[in-house]
């Protein structure tokens, strides 16, 4: 596919943003949360979606960790999943 | 360390899962893998961890997250791949009933690691990061 407007705009975002994306796989890390106890984790990434705009659904299935944020609206519906997982 | 883009493949069933495996049964799914981990390391475990604080998983976020949303903007403006996607997904699926394999009323193990965080949880808090991400959106007033 090609190199687009929109995803020049997407990319120039991603990179502008690279310090951030460091510094928050470094909090993770320093959280160093054992399966099922990702509360901090859970919290940074539910705290910096619902500050970049996004709908948040918590406590997903019975689990308190779990969230789904949504953006906008209409179709199509791109969902990216994700595990709170160190490595 | 993978360093160039290996194309576009089937994808097929693997031993290792997570519930994306159960998505993949109801939407049509696409994975995106990207190196941004020790090579040889096993998954899951501190070693693997230990990755996230170092320049590897830092630039491997970045060309992750480009490939992502490079990915989600194809298919958010290109109707037909979207068609193609759903296509191919009930080509693939055929008459088969998707049953999980989890009993309806499992609930997920909450009280696994419990005891042993709470434990350490108060010692380790020290040593939290005290800067914090703070992602600049002023580039989206640029949007197209």
């Amino acid at each position: 596919m090609s190199l687009t407007k929109e995803k020049q705009f997407a990319f120039d975002t991603v990179e502008h943003n690279r310090e951030a994306i460091a510094l928050l796989c470094d909090n993770i890390f320093y959280f160093a949360e054992l399966g099922m106890q990702e509360f901090e984790t859970s919290k940074s990434m539910m705290e910096l979606l619902e500050k970049a705009g996004f709908a948040l659904e918590r406590n997903l299935s019975g689990m308190p960790t779990g969230f789904v944020a949504s953006y906008g609206s209409g179709r199509p519906v791109i969902a990216l999943h994700t595990e709170l997982v160190r490595g | 360390m993978p360093t160039t883009i290996a194309p576009l493949k089937e994808c097929v069933q693997s031993v290792s899962a997570n519930d994306s495996g159960e998505v993949s049964w109801v939407v049509p799914k696409g994975l995106i893998t990207f190196p941004s981990n020790i090579p040889g390391v096993s998954y899951h475990h501190g070693s693997a961890g230990v990755s996230l604080a170092t320049s590897i998983a830092h630039k491997g976020a970045v060309a992750g997250a480009k490939a992502m949303a490079g990915s989600a903007i194809d298919l958010f403006l290109e109707p037909k791949l979207v068609i193609r996607a759903q296509e191919t997904f009930e080509e693939e699926i055929g008459d088969t009933e998707y049953r999980p394999l989890l009993p309806p009323d499992q609930k997920p193990p909450l009280e696994l690691n419990r005891d042993l965080m709470e434990r350490y949880r108060p010692a380790m808090r020290e040593h939290y990061l005290k800067d914090k991400p703070v992602f600049d959106q002023q580039a989206a007033e640029k949007r197209p």
